[in-house]
């Protein structure tokens, strides 16, 4: 699943994971979407701000895929935004300022290591 | 230039550098695929690619006008 509130970039990184080889049979524009659609995720990749960031959201996430990989992509410096989701098992927290494929492979690499394991 | 000021600046600095990064990242990353995949894409994927690029650079245009024009008329 890919929610991000902008559709350029939530396209984008369907369409990049996609090549990776991971399948996005999801999409979402908010938290709420984010929510309703994790279950049953493997791969849950979520933007912070949609429009705004609600860390009651993130957790009832990852409450609902605790297994799942849960990349969360932002805008916002790393450093800020890892003090927002602190209170959550987030696996990967990457910057929209990295390529978008180096986002992607980076997704999908832990992905694969964690379905190994 | 006070001190008021001058943090009003940098946090509306910080907002348009946040603004604009994705955008950039769309337009980046669709012209790395239509690059990458050009003799795999359909020519309704590539009319989508294109067009996602395209409205990524109408918004960063528009953040800046808005950026450029509350800059001389005031917030």
């Amino acid at each position: 699943m890919v929610c991000d509130d902008a559709p350029g970039f939530r396209v984008l990184m369907s369409a990049l994971l996609r090549e990776a080889g991971i399948a996005i049979d999801r999409q979402g524009e908010s938290w709420e979407d984010a929510v309703r659609l994790a279950a049953g995720c493997d791969v849950v990749v979520v933007d912070l701000w949609m429009p705004e960031f609600e860390p009651a959201a993130l957790a009832q996430v990852r409450a609902a895929v605790p297994d799942a990989t849960l990349a969360v992509v932002t805008a916002l410096e790393l450093g800020d935004a890892a003090l927002r989701v602190a209170d959550v098992r987030v696996d990967l927290l990457l910057s929209k300022s990295t390529p978008p494929t180096e986002v992607a492979a980076r997704i999908a690499n832990y992905a694969a290591w964690a379905s190994s394991g | 230039m006070s001190a008021e000021d001058g943090n009003d600046a940098e946090e509306r600095l910080i907002h348009l550098v946040h603004d604009l990064r994705t955008p950039l990242t769309v337009i980046s990353g669709f012209c790395e695929l239509l690059d990458r995949q050009r003799d795999k894409l359909s020519e309704e994927q590539r009319d989508e690619y294109l067009g996602r690029v395209a409205a990524a650079a109408a918004e960063m245009r528009d953040i800046l006008d808005r950026e450029r024009d509350e800059r001389l008329t005031g917030p």
